[in-house]
């Protein structure tokens, strides 16, 4: 199916850059750094994470409202369950999807929401709903609710990586969508989630999932007179819930 | 996408013409430039610095040895289970995804925002197949409908009002009542969801390839990335054979680097990360994923060690919202896919010097792109060399008319002696004596200074040569 033969490509490149033979393995001190170093790695940023925790979540908090998010910081998982009520019923919430991360088992909030009126469909493929009924279910949602897998707090990002149980558009298709966060999963930089992702691709032999996605506030455009406007083909609102005290 | 770079020169004499796209221009620069500057500010400018230098170091060390991890990139892809397609030409490129699409008996394909895709006039290509290609972000579904080519990198409809969308809209989506521009977010949003939903295929562009784990990195906003890369069965991206970084941990710095220069933003709404197709487990997400990765033309800047650096840009745009020339002319009249700087060292290795041999002096090379580019690229020096080709190059691509050496013969007679200089000087300015009024020359009658005056005042030469002053007054005042 290629038209243009691996070889003959970057014989080509080879060519462009004076060099008859392949190159050998470039020096690239990142590329260099083993399994073990990279254990060695994170092990340290868990460390400074650790040590400093309550300062990382007030700058994700800052930071994520600087993003567009609308930032909740709960005490407990009881005052979490509350905002996520009062906002569905003040955004007249009917139909709700959610993830099935780990943080609902501490965060009941199927119940308080049926309670209010709500119907509430977990996006999870079991042997009763086909992909294609939940993709329905999460196109006619009017709120998506997921847990995340790691938070920044330089930027005021979530990070989800899609697998069972974790849909790439329920934090998409609603036009509001609602990431729970607990402080365990909170890092400071960029640098460190590469760290700890890269640690996951050598130690899954070469497989770290198929999909990474950062989140950060609502969708927006500038596309039209570079005036911007929350809300285009994704959520026109986030929220981020921070859980200051959950177990992890 | 069609090449019209031999009419720079008509095309920018009707851009400085038009006074809406000069608003939409001025609207750039306030936007996207003082945005830059600002997220440039608060990082602090040291930062930014050590940010841009790491960046270029990893740009420079990636091509320098870009068959190397290209060949681990398309290792690792295949790995993943994803496919890979290596395309010389794009033609190639195009009957890749032809082939693709006709074998899978696609009918509908969304797209998200990909230059390389517009080197190959890929939507054309697709409909003349009878399958409908909708271009999913905002702008440049704007301009798909209007039946016009990008006039900026980022922002492809920055020349079209709310008023011509508004109306673009009412006609061909038969919205009505269109007020806002979010009223039109609404309308696009509404259109463009069932298309999503529909799509067999999801074609996307690549910002960033990370060789090491084989993954594509998409960088944006609006989430329509999102949606070709979760829903459609088919996800094929392209991608110049350029986009490569070596290692996961080098996004840090490029995700910080290129939103900023982009548009001032810390990071963008969206990063979204592919590794292969979905697994069998995964909720959802395409069965199969190609990737493309495209030449045409790109080896001939590879090829050349002064142009080589061109190969480091990341697409930020920086350079068109500070440079002085496409801030006046805007990006049609660039006549290809790249405006501005970037495109007008890019755009005559790739379309062809002769065919684009305006392009490298649409700079005034007062170096505000070099300043402003966060990989650093010498952009000015670059341009200063493809001059030289187009005047030294063979006779066929020579700009410079006999005329034009004629003059420029004459004049470095009459300035390399201080004699001929003082006499020359009288000369002109006894001649300039009856054009002249305060301090300037209007019209000059004789050509070619004529088509100078035409559009500005040409200074007048002063009363007192500075070598008089020196003689007379200065020289005797110092000692």
């Amino acid at each position: 199916m290629t038209p243009t033969s691996r070889d003959d490509f970057l014989g080509n490149v080879r060519r462009a850059l004076g060099r008859s033979s392949p190159s050998a393995v470039p020096e690239y001190a990142p590329l260099k750094i083993r399994r073990n170093d990279q254990r060695q790695k994170v092990v340290t940023i868990e460390a400074r994470i650790q040590a400093r925790r309550a300062e990382l979540l007030d700058r994700l908090s800052n930071e994520a409202s600087d993003r567009g998010w609308q930032v909740c910081r709960a005490p407990s998982s009881e005052e979490a369950v509350a905002y996520l009520v009062a906002l569905a019923s003040r955004k007249r919430a009917g139909l709700i999807v959610r993830s099935n991360h780990q943080v609902f088992q501490n965060v009941p909030l199927d119940d308080a929401l049926r309670n209010h009126g709500g119907r509430v469909t977990v996006v999870a493929t079991d042997r009763r709903t086909s992909r294609e009924a939940l993709r329905q279910e999460m196109g006619r949602a009017d709120m998506g609710i997921t847990g995340v897998d790691y938070a920044i707090a330089e930027t005021g990002t979530c990070v989800l990586v899609p697998r069972k149980g974790v849909s790439r558009v329920v934090s998409l298709l609603p036009p509001i969508h609602v990431a729970l966060v607990e402080p365990h999963q909170v890092y400071e930089t960029l640098d460190d989630l590469f760290a700890l992702r890269r640690l996951a691709f050598l130690l899954g032999r070469g497989d770290m999932g198929s999909y990474l996605s950062f989140i950060s506030g609502p969708s927006r455009t500038a596309d039209i007179e570079q005036t911007i406007v929350e809300g285009v083909h994704g959520p026109v609102e986030a929220h981020m819930v921070i859980l200051e005290s959950a177990e992890g | 996408m069609q090449i019209k770079t031999q009419n720079f020169t008509k095309a920018s004499s009707r851009a400085l013409a038009d006074e809406q796209l000069q608003h939409s221009l001025n609207g750039i620069v306030e936007g996207f430039d003082h945005a830059r500057q600002e997220a440039i500010r608060e990082l602090t400018p040291e930062t930014w610095d050590t940010y841009r230098d790491r960046a270029r170091e990893i740009k420079r060390h990636t091509i320098e040895h870009l068959d190397y991890y290209l060949g681990l990139l398309a290792d690792r892809i295949q790995d993943r289970g994803g496919t890979v397609h290596f395309a010389q030409q794009s033609s190639d490129a195009v009957d890749v995804v032809l082939d693709l699409a006709r074998a899978r008996g696609v009918k509908l394909v969304t797209k998200g925002k990909s230059m390389v895709s517009e080197e190959m006039d890929l939507d054309s290509a697709l409909e003349a197949d009878g399958i409908e290609a909708v271009e999913t972000d905002l702008g440049e579904y704007i301009i798909q409908l209007a039946e016009e080519t990008p006039s900026h990198l980022i922002a492809p409809a920055m020349h079209k009002t709310k008023e011509q969308v508004a109306e673009l809209f009412r006609e061909k989506l038969g919205a009505r009542r269109l007020r806002s521009i979010r009223d039109m977010t609404v309308a696009a949003r509404r259109t463009l969801r069932g298309k999503f939903l529909q799509a067999d295929m999801g074609i996307t562009g690549v910002n960033f390839a990370v060789a090491e784990t084989g993954t594509i990195v998409i960088v944006s906003n609006e989430g329509n990335g999102r949606m070709c890369t979760s829903l459609p069965k088919i996800h094929v991206a392209i991608m110049g054979m350029e986009r490569i970084v070596p290692a996961l941990e080098d996004m840090a710095v490029m995700l910080r680097l290129l939103p900023r220069a982009a548009t001032g933003q810390e990071i963008t709404s969206y990063v979204t990360m592919v590794s292969g197709p979905r697994r069998a487990q995964d909720e959802d997400g395409p069965e199969e994923f190609h990737l493309v990765i495209l030449d045409n033309g790109r080896s001939k800047l590879l090829a050349d060690p002064d142009l080589r650096e061109a190969l480091y840009c990341i697409r930020c745009g920086a350079c068109l919202n500070a440079c002085p020339v496409y801030q006046k002319v805007g990006g049609h009249a660039y006549g290809w896919v790249y405006q501005g700087p970037i495109g007008a060292v890019i755009t005559p290795v790739m379309v062809g010097l002769p065919k684009a041999k305006d392009l490298p002096f649409a700079s005034t090379l007062c170096g505000a792109c070099r300043e402003v580019c966060p990989v650093r690229i010498d952009i000015p020096r670059m341009l200063l060399k493809l001059r030289t080709q187009v005047s030294e190059g063979d006779r066929s691509q020579r700009k410079v008319s006999l005329r034009e050496r004629l003059v420029i013969g004459v004049w470095s007679r009459i300035v390399s002696s201080e004699r001929s200089l003082a006499l020359a000087r009288g000369v002109a300015a006894f001649i300039q004596r009856p054009f002249s009024r305060l301090g300037h020359v209007r019209r000059i009658p004789l050509p070619p200074f004529s088509r100078w005056t035409r559009n500005r005042d040409f200074p007048a030469l002063a009363r007192h040569s500075f070598h008089k002053l020196w003689a007379k007054e200065l020289k005797s005042n110092d000692s």
